[in-house]
């Protein structure tokens, strides 16, 4: 057998990117936060979607998430655009296990600018904080920096996010929900 | 028995690798090869799929021309688990 790497590290793009699809008053908004986390921003479309997903059942649910992580150096922007809910799994409401088919779900929707930036999944009623068990699935396929984990408890309305393979936990203040009149909300709000 | 040349990339496809196997070679070949070159978690269960038939390939599937073809992708996916 003969196995010749080609691995690259992707280049991000520059954070101005993405601030340049925002208008100004947002773009100000969102390099106002007081610190330097990154900042994730998620399509209302695609928080809906989520929440409706993973509202549907008291035992776990999850997914996939797609998007866009900008920054030259280390990510400062996470932009999540879409997610992919997994179809074909076995859960109750303290486990769930999501078969492979979730990557073909989300494989159609990647592409230039497109990438897989993270998974989400639900706690429904535990409250929104990373298990040993999650922080094993991130830290083993959400190696990248940018790698976003979201967890979501539907019942107790709670959301939290964590980001590379260390899993550190990102602000609630740097949640933001991105709609289609460009207005932001903290996702802690 | 001849070889093929094809790629094989993580689900994420944030790695790749071009391989040369031999065609007696099975999916779990494959399989154990990306968990081996690239460290991933050996306790995890993993699909293969050829992404440029759509078909998916059986640890057990020799990698015979009606499988694998020269230029193939193959994808290495992982089951995903959580927990609390």
């Amino acid at each position: 057998m003969r196995w010749q790497d080609q691995s690259e590290v992707p280049a991000l793009p520059p954070t101005a990117a993405f601030l340049e699809t925002l208008s100004m008053p947002d773009a100000v908004r969102l390099g106002r936060l007081g610190n330097m986390a990154p900042r994730v921003v998620i399509s209302s479309a695609c928080f809906e979607a989520m929440i409706a997903h993973l509202a549907a059942s008291r035992d776990e649910l999850g997914g996939l998430l797609v998007g866009q992580a900008y920054g030259v150096d280390t990510p400062q922007v996470v932009a999540v655009r879409h997610c992919a809910a997994s179809t074909a799994f076995d859960s109750t409401g303290v486990s769930l296990r999501m078969e492979a088919d979730v990557w073909n779900i989300a494989r159609p929707l990647l592409g230039p600018g497109a990438a897989i930036v993270g998974w989400y999944h639900s706690h429904p009623d535990l409250g929104a904080f990373f298990s040993d068990t999650d922080r094993t699935t991130q830290r083993s396929f959400f190696r990248q920096a940018f790698s976003l984990g979201i967890v979501i408890d539907p019942i107790r309305r709670e959301m939290r996010a964590f980001i590379g393979p260390d899993c550190v936990e990102i602000p609630p203040s740097n949640m933001m929900i991105h709609g289609p009149s460009t207005f932001f909300q903290s996702a802690a709000e | 028995m001849t070889d093929v040349k094809f790629i094989i990339r993580t689900a994420d496809q944030t790695r790749k690798a071009e391989v040369e196997m031999d065609r007696s070679s099975m999916g779990s070949d494959i399989v154990q090869a990306a968990v081996d070159n690239w460290a991933l978690p050996t306790d995890t269960d993993y699909s293969l799929v050829n992404i440029s038939t759509g078909k998916s390939l059986v640890p057990s599937q020799l990698l015979d021309e009606n499988f694998v073809k020269p230029g193939d992708i193959l994808e290495v996916q992982p089951v995903l688990v959580a927990g609390t």
